[in-house]
């Protein structure tokens, strides 16, 4: 039961740059995501019945789509409607579109937390639609809603694994091919896993500070 | 769009897909609650064993854990076939998950009972049968489903590894008729639709279980 | 109590979920031989309405009845097989592995079961990619873990001579995903070898058009692992058996379309380099 680590070593800046394009990819998605989502809730509130429940059941039936099958449908299916997208376009699309529906809910669900004659009120004074999201709910589900925020960037960074399998150079697709390649596939998926714990653990901690900021800037040190 | 025998051959992959997903989801509740009671009883080493465990599982992407249970596992001895490891990385995975759920529900017991149970008597087996767990399934319900619904949605990494679910098998005919848009379309369709009558169903036990036992 | 069950349950998968290749004396003590084949390798093995089908299957099927024990057959992704051997958890990958040289390091191969030279394809009417040299800057489809992809650094060295440069390469799990890119003109040519391109292009002589040969002669064999010299007897004979008695060729016109009746007797490395 030989392992062969220094394989793995060798192969470092594989590893690396796997890691790397995982990062990035996951961080441009979240923050296209952020943009569009709160734009998405704004129908979830709506005061229109029809509005609300059209929103909620396309809301639903988006978080209810596995993200490799909508990477594979985006990848391989668009080009038969005349949509013939590169691997990374494609690949900011997918996730892009996937996450979000689950940011619209993450906004939505906070709203919701927010007291009812706040946004009454605001609404009286004359704030609606959009102004009414960015410059009433926003600021105050963005300091109370930070570890969700964080909780859906690791779940993206997860689900951007699936995207090796459209041969995009991250991190499960750099381990992959170092193993089928020197036949180490312990020692590579071992350590891609580590790389992906140590990525998320960052994650958890920035949003731990974050709080940290959020508690001060709220209550005051 | 599609022919009839090539639905039915998609079928049989999402049974495969379901099949699979309740193995998974069978070994894995009861795998979350042992964990958690390992955890919650501060057993020495294994405990903390199964803290890292959890952690470490939770943040691995499935696809990547599947394949390190597949392909990697046997150069530690064990050797698992495609569908025997999809089971089993399944199952582990949503162990993790549902094991924090658990440990989440167990905290919310009130120690006033656990006390007032060792004043009477009882031992920790009955403790925990007659007391605790009636309390903390019901507690843990809602999540655990969700928690299920999640595994069904991560599924599709079990095809990389050779089992022919849903999402092999719309690989399959894709790459037979190179007309890929008809079987993906299907196949996000019977994903979208069975997730979504579990996410009803959560809904509705959750309402339930709430009106009767007052959470 | 549930954590003596557990840890009970934990020991039981292990002990029956664990397998371990040897030679032939721990596969006759063990009753059965576990083999790996692909599910998408045509026409070598490939898998129709759940039914493995192919050349390497039809030697499976002939091996099966001269085999004094049970021969078990797994099928799984490329990706897996190889490394399956070399760690010892199947005994033989029964597919047309191409013999390389840094496959060579950690397996062992038995005597070839037919020529497996690579070569591309092109989409049909791509008048830009006429002869090797065009491949220049060219974007290539291969398949990770293959031998497609190690035969790139000749091809480099190839295009080098003509003043050109290896384009970027995309590497597939599979090369039924690699022929849907080619479609798309997402990538400009897939390389693999040249029976598989045969099959693929006789299957959509519409679509596809083969290229030219792309590095050194190469030859496709079984593979087991390293220093198991009874098991590889064993596989030999049974080889040697089939071409002496012409089952090999009659199965290569069926399914491969092309006979080898010149096969070397021993595994060669690419160039018709004996093995180190």
């Amino acid at each position: 039961m030989s392992f062969r680590w220094d394989v793995i070593w060798r192969e470092l800046p594989q590893f690396g740059l796997g890691l790397a394009n995982s990062a990035w990819l996951s961080a441009v998605a979240m923050a296209l995501s952020l943009l569009l989502g709160p734009w998405l809730a704004l129908p979830l509130v709506s005061r229109r019945p029809v509005v609300r429940r059209a929103s909620r059941a396309i809301v639903d039936v988006a978080r209810c789509v596995p993200f490799l099958l909508l990477a594979y449908f985006v990848y391989f299916a668009l080009p038969a409607l005349g949509v013939r997208l590169d691997k990374w376009t494609a690949s900011l699309v997918t996730l892009t579109v996937y996450n979000t529906a689950y940011i619209a809910e993450i906004v939505r669900g906070a709203w919701a937390q927010l007291p009812a004659g706040q946004t009454e009120a605001a609404r009286a004074v004359g704030f609606t639609g959009f102004r009414l999201v960015r410059r009433i709910v926003l600021p105050q589900i963005a300091l109370a809603a930070g570890p969700v925020f964080g909780n859906q960037l690791i779940q993206l960074i997860k689900d951007s694994a699936f995207l090796s399998i459209i041969t995009v150079p991250e991190l499960t697709y750099a381990a992959n091919a170092v193993q089928s390649f020197y036949f180490v596939p312990f020692e590579s998926f071992t350590v891609a896993t580590l790389l992906y714990w140590a990525l998320c653990g960052g994650v958890e901690q920035v949003v731990r500070w974050s709080e940290g900021r959020a508690q001060r800037i709220r209550y005051g040190a | 769009m599609l022919r009839w025998a090539t639905l039915l051959d998609l079928l049989h992959g999402a049974g495969t897909t379901l099949l699979i997903s309740l193995l998974a989801i069978a070994l894995g509740v009861p795998l979350g609650l042992g964990i958690s009671l390992v955890r919650a009883r501060r057993v020495p080493v294994l405990g903390t064993l199964c803290a890292v465990y959890s952690s470490f599982v939770r943040a691995a992407p499935v696809v990547l854990f599947v394949m390190l249970v597949f392909f990697g596992l046997p150069a530690l001895g064990l050797s698992l076939s495609p569908y025997v490891a999809a089971v089993a990385a399944l199952a582990l995975n949503t162990a993790a998950f549902n094991a924090e759920i658990w440990r989440a529900a167990i905290l919310d017991v009130p120690r006033v009972q656990l006390d007032a149970a060792r004043a009477m008597g009882m031992t920790g087996g009955v403790t925990f049968r007659r007391i605790v767990f009636p309390q903390i399934w019901r507690m843990s319900l809602p999540a655990l489903v969700s928690e299920m619904t999640l595994l069904i949605k991560a599924s599709p990494a079990i095809a990389v590894i050779g089992v022919v679910d849903l999402t092999r098998k719309a690989r399959q005919v894709a790459a037979v008729t190179y007309a890929p848009l008809p079987p993906f379309f299907t196949a996000m369709v019977l994903y979208a639709v069975t997730l979504m009558l579990l996410v009803v169903a959560a809904r509705g036990l959750e309402r339930r279980v709430r009106a009767r036992y007052a959470l | 109590m549930l954590i003596h069950a557990i840890a009970m349950a934990v020991t039981v998968v292990v002990v029956a979920g664990t397998a371990s290749a040897g030679s032939l004396e721990d596969i006759k003590k063990r009753g059965y031989m576990i083999v790996a084949t692909e599910d998408d390798y045509p026409p070598f093995e490939f898998v129709v309405d759940g039914k493995p089908l192919g050349y390497d299957h039809a030697l499976l099927a002939l091996l099966r009845k001269m085999a004094p024990f049970e021969i078990r057959q797994e099928i799984l992704p490329w990706q897996g097989i190889l490394p399956g051997v070399a760690s010892g958890k199947y005994d033989v990958a029964l597919s047309a592995a191409v013999i390389t040289d840094e496959r060579a390091k950690s397996l062992d191969f038995t005597q070839p079961i037919a020529e497996s030279t690579m070569a591309y394809v092109k989409r049909k009417g791509d008048a830009s990619i006429a002869s090797l040299k065009d491949l220049n800057g060219k974007t290539l489809g291969v398949q990770q873990g293959g031998a497609s992809f190690q035969v790139l650094p000749e091809l480099e060295a190839e295009l080098k001579k003509t003043g050109g440069k290896l384009g970027s390469v995309m590497q597939y799990g599979a090369f039924s995903e690699a022929y849907q890119d080619l479609v798309n003109r997402r990538v400009d040519a897939v390389i693999h070898n040249i029976v598989s391109l045969s099959t693929l292009i006789s299957e959509k002589p519409d679509v596809f058009e083969l290229g030219q040969r792309v590095g050194r002669k190469s030859y496709a064999a079984w593979a087991v692992q390293k220093n198991s010299p009874s098991l590889l007897t064993f596989l030999n004979e049974f080889l040697a058996q089939q071409r002496s008695n012409g089952s090999a060729r009659e199965l290569q016109a069926r399914w491969l379309k092309i006979t080898f009746d010149d096969l070397p007797k021993q595994p060669l490395l690419p160039g018709d380099r004996p093995m180190k």
